[in-house]
């Protein structure tokens, strides 16, 4: 299928907005979590790259699935359910229309996004352990690499968020860095509370 | 040509469609255009409801295949409600004329 063929099925069905935003929420969602994997290994003392990378890689895969199987099987439900409507305002069935095509495929690439979204952001975080891959142990710089990329990917989905709104992009960039900011905080509390136990 | 050929020749359609907001009016007109050649279309959103919107496509032209634009209007989800005027053979009668004459 051509893919100037998939934009119009998703403008007639006025996807587009909802792929969007599917995309930045789990996006988001993800990063915050794989962040949160990282920086629970690095209060655990793991150094090696293998622990990290099996535990992060098995919540990316864990998040791709439940993204696209959640939201394939909820868009498709409110998708005929719509359809079904418009069909009765129609007076006519639509199956075969475009719109009828429209609604077979476009749930299905809303929860493509809406997995790839989050393991692209876990793939991304975990660079710097795959990196290391090889060797038996890694620095601690290894970890602050990983929050580092964490924070910008985070910041770029607030650039994402603030052309959408049309509004100052470096205002919900910070933002979005901010709820990073926290995240950390609160696992470094956390954290240290557990250690003093 | 063929003997009475030129007479089944449409040369002007006034539809009354009803059409699901999206694909919006301008795909219509796109489509309905591209379908037969030599043609020109104008379209006007009489009613807007809920969930469709009433159109009244003026298509004018040579020769103007029907069944194509039929088909094309049913593949966007709309449908033709009633063929609200035509004009067949040789020449174009204007609405003026039409109404001048009545």
């Amino acid at each position: 299928m051509r893919f100037s063929k998939i934009i119009y099925y998703l403008r007639i069905t006025r996807n587009l907005e909802i792929i969007r935003r599917y995309f930045i929420t789990n996006g988001f969602d993800g990063t915050i979590t794989i962040m949160g994997v990282v920086l629970g290994n690095l209060y655990a003392g793991i150094i090696e790259p293998f622990i990290i990378l099996a535990a992060g890689l098995g919540g990316g895969i864990a998040m791709f699935i439940s993204g696209i199987s959640s939201v394939y099987l909820s868009e498709r439900a409110e998708k005929i359910k719509e359809f079904r409507q418009l069909e009765l305002a129609m007076g006519k069935k639509l199956a075969r229309s475009d719109i009828g095509e429209a609604i077979r495929i476009v749930p299905f690439m809303t929860a493509l996004a809406s997995g790839f979204s989050p393991l692209i952001a876990s793939l991304l975080i975990l660079l710097p352990f795959m990196a290391v891959a090889g060797a038996d142990t890694f620095t601690i710089n290894t970890y602050y690499q990983s929050v580092l990329i964490s924070l910008l990917l985070l910041s770029s989905f607030g650039l994402m968020m603030g052309k959408v709104a049309r509004q100052n992009i470096w205002k919900y960039a910070l933002k979005a860095l901010a709820v990073g900011f926290v995240t950390i905080v609160v696992i470094l509390v956390i954290g240290q509370y557990l250690l003093n136990i | 040509m063929k003997k009475g050929e030129a007479m089944c020749k449409i040369n002007l359609l006034i539809l009354d469609v009803l059409k699901p907001h999206k694909p919006d009016i301008m795909e219509l007109c796109k489509d309905v255009t591209e379908c037969t050649k030599n043609i020109s279309v104008n379209a006007r959103v009489v009613e807007i409801d809920e969930k469709t919107e009433s159109i009244q496509l003026i298509v004018k032209g040579e020769n103007i295949d029907l069944e194509k634009i039929k088909e094309t209007i049913e593949k966007l989800g709309a449908s033709i409600h009633s063929i609200d005027e035509i004009s067949m053979g040789y020449e174009l009668i204007s609405s003026k004329e039409f109404a001048r004459i009545n």
